[in-house]
């Protein structure tokens, strides 16, 4: 008898989404800092740090999707 | 190169060269090899997002309003954290039921409302319009450059260009989306195409960014440096903008993403498997990233090098072409051309097909002077996407001169979220309804039109400018760019507005309009679509309906739609699909089951809510039948005794059982694979390599057999990552394993030991922070064998009741195995220790009997001559007692034989009585002196006092015997020294030789039966220590062995001075 991901046992869903709220929240006040700071850093800073938290957001979403894959993979077995 | 006809010439070029890679991926998808189904083509397609306005108006934005052009990117960036959950839940919702569109989508949650799909569409429409002008005039503007910038300046070069650029989009469109109809709606050709495209434009726009960094410029500090000084006008930080303009850009941004009808389409509609949404939630983002680069540093380089941001939404054409680099303008021309024409391919054939689904088709099915347009779905199509492609031109004439092309495109973005409401909503909360849905849309989409479209009007001169200033009748409070006084940038303000009251009526329409049963009864299969499928057996019933005649009634029903040929191949599917057609009748449950599969297939063509209606319309299940199958599931009902909510609650109460029969039969295929495997050797070590990988990764990311050994226990590792696999047995193999406080606990208690984070003995190779460790013990006869260890995520299945029971059970049968696999070991050693003796007892018996068999022939030979009596007495006597001691030492063997006999049968019994263990030592070793001699050992006895007891006379002089005879034997040459002295309550024995002593592994095996040090080196039967030891036990004392190798050998034997009365 097959089933689906979703059906087998899946401990690790609320872990992951509380992890992608994370990103999706510190991504919010990364990419809102330099524009609270004061003073205001110049344009040139303020573009550099938007794009180094970008790359970091960016890596933070590989990596969940990497622990959401490899989660699929455990209850693919399960299954 | 600034002419007309090598453009043309460039972009059919590179048209057919996209048309081609199309082509190719349909072939390989029929030839069930695709291109398209594929995670990186899916996730670059998604780049359809990054249009002329990425390409040309993110300059043209910063280089008035500084980082604000980055919302645009950052918001999807942001949202695109939770892709993997809604994403995939209308990947499963367009899997099941076939969704076409966001429209469809709704008009599925709702009920099947072709209302809310008919508003939704609308919305869309309306939305988009302005969208795909603004594609248009860029791709007019930038071929009018790349043309003659001088006979083809903007706008009068629309009137030259539009047209023919419309009928080539025309064409494109046809060729890539509405070539033909399939119930998937699927486009591997379009995908591959789009996935070319994202890659060419990445490619362009990186190319032109890096050109005029290093080209124009000494690098980005020069750049910035260039635009600092006071002659040159570079926008502030957020422009003229603030902080709430950047928090509603980012909102509108990141919903707009999944809103917008292109991207739905390609990210739910063209998914081919749910996983590739996995790698876009983290590519996409990238692929902004990377596209976006070098925004700034072109927009602030041309405003250095310009002084102004005149045609600032063309400086990533202009400046390479200025600056006469042709091959970078043309690479440049292709990018902006590919993010145009991706655009407006994808956006026309989701909105025609929203278009036929919603409008046109409803249309027909209502109006019968319409109802022939139903043959002919595809033609529809093609009118939309032609009606569409003209209604943006007309825009674009009529408006496009005065806006920029981000202000279009945030226009278009703040239209499609008015769905996001009812779309989230509907996704997340049971409780939403059609009313909701419809007021809350219809509510937003007014407020849409008064904030951003009335001011439009108003100054274009379409409506009276000061409606603006003063607002409607003079009140100034309802100006629609100052609603009740709040005034901020026209799009922040709507995006406030219009949430607040598309919420609102949302809300407030679903809680006072709650949705009927049936529609409720939808909506929660819908939602429960991340759950248990339901199960799809129809059960039967004695009423039977005629076969032949529903299935021409479907035929009738699809060519309404489709040719003859596509009806019948539809109708087959349908049938097939609830294991129907091999009969001549379907039975009463079954046409309700036909008929939600015609529902579904019908769906692919037409849209959720018109297939609904159509199929109702054709009257696929007549009154009778409908009557029939009511009547059947009444009838199901009585004969369960059930009310409906008792049966929902039974069909919940199964359906969880049946989840947990599920996951028990795949538990229990588990563990007799496990089984199967165990079984298939019984050699110890083959036994626990397969041992220690069965539960990884099934149960566990980690496992570690620790098993019990004389001396360190031997261990084995297995891991889910080959390299920590490797690491651990390093780290396992490089120092004894120190047997951790789990392992510890598991063998004495003979219980599961859990701990978290994982035991700190363990090596660092072996064990995370953050796992948990489940340690198993292996109990097998007698002592427990050893442990299991798991190491797995604190979340994961072992952590639960069922995954602890699995892994105890996995624990069971692994301790069985490894039990059979050391008793057969042991076995084998019996059988190779019985052949050892059989051979040694044979060879020991023989030797006696060799030198007694020549004296008895010597004997005889003296006698048979007559010469006995002429022999010497002396020489007499020593041929008697030489073959009299070869007899005493036969006797003495089968003695030691019978001795084990009795051992093993357990008759060994003592005869106790008072003696002298000094005496008795004194005694033995004088009996045996000429062996000794004959050793060239010196034995010296510490036998002073007498040393009184009661033991067994002839046993204990056994004892002795066997020790002082042992170091002669296996010590030649040495001295001996015998010690005997006691206590109150014990008599101590030591025998202690210089010989070179006995290696550690072989101590404990001496006091085996049919062991010995050196079987090379002396005779025996390797009974002596076994019987010496069984002696002194019987007496309740105990027999121990200290030697080293090279400093000889120490027998220390305690017996207590009265033996207990079991003896």
């Amino acid at each position: 008898m097959s089933r689906t991901a979703e059906e087998a046992p899946n401990h690790h869903r609320p872990r992951r989404g509380a992890w992608a709220a994370s990103i999706a929240v510190l991504g919010l006040l990364l990419f809102t800092w330099p524009l609270l700071r004061t003073p205001l850093l110049g344009i040139g800073p303020s573009y550099a740090h938007l794009l180094g938290a970008w790359t970091l957001i960016v890596v933070a979403l590989a990596l969940l999707s990497r622990a959401i894959g490899r989660g699929a993979r455990e209850r693919d077995d399960h299954a | 190169m600034r002419d007309l006809a090598i453009a043309a010439v460039v972009v059919t070029a590179y048209a057919a060269l996209l048309v081609g890679a199309a082509e190719w991926a349909e072939r390989r998808e029929a030839r069930q090899r695709s291109v398209a189904a594929n995670r990186w083509v899916y996730s670059l397609a998604l780049g359809v997002y990054a249009t002329t306005w990425t390409f040309y108006g993110s300059v043209g934005f910063a280089a008035r309003n500084g980082l604000l052009f980055l919302t645009v990117y950052l918001g999807p960036t942001l949202c695109a954290a939770g892709w993997w959950w809604i994403v995939r839940k209308l990947v499963r919702m367009k899997n099941a039921h076939r969704v076409t569109s966001l429209p469809d989508v709704l008009a599925l949650r709702y009920g099947k409302s072709q209302t809310v799909a008919l508003l939704a569409t609308g919305i869309l429409v309306v939305g988009l319009i302005p969208y795909i002008a603004l594609q248009l005039k860029t791709m007019i503007v930038t071929l009018g450059l790349v043309a003659n910038g001088n006979r083809f300046a903007y706008p009068a070069s629309g009137r030259q260009l539009g047209p023919p650029l419309i009928a080539f989009l025309l064409l494109f469109t046809i060729a890539f989306g509405l070539r033909r109809i399939r119930p998937t709606e699927r486009h591997p050709g379009m995908m591959f195409a789009l996935a070319i495209e994202s890659v060419v434009k990445l490619v362009a726009f990186v190319a032109a960014g890096a050109f005029v960094v290093w080209g124009l410029f000494d690098g980005p500090a020069d750049v910035f440096r260039s635009a600092a000084v006071p002659s040159v006008s570079a926008p502030a930080l957020l422009g003229s903008h603030g902080m709430g303009t950047w928090l509603a850009h980012l909102l509108l941004s990141g919903l707009a993403v999944l809103l917008l009808p292109r991207q739905f389409h390609v990210a739910v509609v063209e998914n081919a498997e749910e996983d590739h949404v996995r790698t876009a939630m983290w590519f996409f983002p990238a692929y902004l990233l990377v596209i976006n680069v070098f925004v700034l540093p072109v927009a602030l380089g041309a405003l250095a090098l310009r002084g102004s941001g005149n045609a600032a939404d063309t400086f990533v054409l202009s400046l390479p072409l200025e600056a006469g680099v042709p091959l970078l303008s043309w690479l440049v021309f292709l990018g902006g051309f590919s993010a145009g024409t991706g655009m407006v391919v994808v956006e026309t054939t989701a909105l025609a097909t929203m278009l036929s689904h919603h409008v046109v088709i409803p249309a027909a099915d209502t109006f019968r002077p319409l109802g022939a347009l139903r043959r002919h779905v595809r033609a529809i199509r093609w009118v939309a996407a032609a009606a569409l492609l003209l209604a943006a031109f007309a825009y674009e004439r009529g408006f496009g001169e005065g806006y920029d092309l981000a202000s279009i495109g945030l226009i278009s973005f703040a239209a499609v979220l008015q769905l996001a409401p009812a779309l989230l909503g509907g996704l997340f909360w049971t409780g939403a309804s059609r009313t909701g849905a419809l007021a809350g849309m219809g509510a937003g989409f007014g407020m849409w039109v008064y904030t951003l479209v009335v001011p439009v009007l108003a100054r274009t001169g379409w409506m009276p400018a000061s409606l603006l200033t003063e607002g409607p009748f003079g009140i100034g409070a309802l100006a629609p760019e100052g609603l009740f006084d709040l005034h901020a940038d026209p799009v922040s303000h709507a995006v406030l507005w219009t949430l607040i009251v598309n919420v609102g009526a949302f809300v407030i329409g679903s809680l006072l309009s709650p949705s009927r049963r049936p529609e409720q009864a939808r909506a929660d299969r819908l939602l429960d679509l991340l759950a248990h499928a339901p199960a799809e057996a129809v059960p039967a019933t004695s009423v039977q309906r005629s076969l032949g005649a529903k299935r021409a009634q479907t035929v009738a029903l699809f060519e309404t739609y489709h040719s003859h040929d596509e009806a019948v191949v539809l109708t087959d599917a349908s049938l097939a699909a609830i294991g129907g057609g091999s009969g001549e009748d379907l039975r009463t449950l079954e046409v309700a089951a036909f008929e939600a599969e015609v529902e579904r297939n019908l769906a692919g063509s037409i849209g959720a809510a018109a297939a609904h209606a159509a199929v109702r319309r054709a009257g696929l299940v007549s009154h009778e039948e409908a009557r029939a199958i009511s009547v059947a599931y009444g009838e199901l009902l009585a004969g369960l005794h059930l009310s409906p909510e008792e049966l929902l609650r039974k069909l919940d109460y199964h359906r969880e059982r049946e989840r947990l029969l599920a996951r028990d039969a795949a538990d229990q295929q588990f563990l007799a694979g496990v089984s199967s495997l165990l079984a298939s050797s019984l050699e110890l070590d083959a036994t626990a390599r397969n041992a220690v990988r069965l539960p990884v990764p099934h149960l566990a990311t980690a496992a570690l057999l620790v098993l019990r050994e004389s001396g360190a226990p031997r261990t084995w590792f297995c891991h889910v990552d080959p390299e920590r696999e490797r690491a651990g047995r390093e780290a396992l193999e490089g120092k004894p394993l120190q047997e951790p406080g789990s392992v510890a606990r598991a063998l004495r208690t003979g219980r599961v030991a859990t701990c978290q984070p994982a035991d700190p003995a363990w090596p660092a190779a072996i064990r995370d922070a953050d796992l948990l460790e489940v340690t198993l013990p292996l109990a097998g006869v007698g002592e427990p064998l050893g442990t299991l260890t798991l190491l797995a995520p604190a979340e994961s299945r072992l952590a639960s009741p069922e995954g602890l029971a699995l892994s105890e059970e996995l624990g069971r049968r692994l301790a069985i195995a490894i039990d059979n696999a050391r008793l057969y070991a042991s076995a084998e050693a019996a059988i190779q220790a019985r052949d050892d003796f059989l051979a040694i007892a044979s060879h020991e018996l023989k030797t006696p009997l060799t030198p007694l068999r020549l004296q008895i022939q010597t004997l005889e030979r003296l006698v048979r001559r007559g010469e006995l009596d002429a022999l010497p007495p002396e020489k007499l006597s020593k041929l008697v007692g030489g073959a009299d001691g070869q007899i005493v030492r036969i006797i003495g063997l089968i003695d030691k034989l019978l001795d084990l006999t009795r051992i093993r049968a357990k008759r060994f019994r003592l005869d106790v009585g008072p003696m002298d263990l000094a005496a008795t030592v004194r005694a033995v070793i004088e009996q045996h002196a000429a062996q000794i001699r004959d050793a060239g050992c010196q034995v010296t006895v510490e036998a002073s006092t007498p040393i009184l007891g009661s033991w067994d006379r002839l046993r204990v002089e056994q004892v002795v015997a066997n020790l002082v005879t042992n170091a002669a034997k296996y010590a030649p040459g040495s001295r001996v020294a015998v010690r005997v002295e006691g206590d109150a309550g014990c008599a101590r024995l030591e025998v202690h030789d210089e010989g070179p002593g006995i290696p550690t592994a072989a101590q404990q095996r001496l006091f085996q039966p049919f062991e010995r040090v050196r079987t090379s080196e002396a005779s025996g039967l390797g009974l002596g220590l076994f019987i010496v030891r069984q002696i002194v036990e019987a007496h309740g004392g105990q027999v121990t062995l200290k030697s080293e190798p090279g400093h000889g050998t120490s027998f220390v034997v305690e017996l207590p001075r009265q033996t207990p009365a079991r003896a």
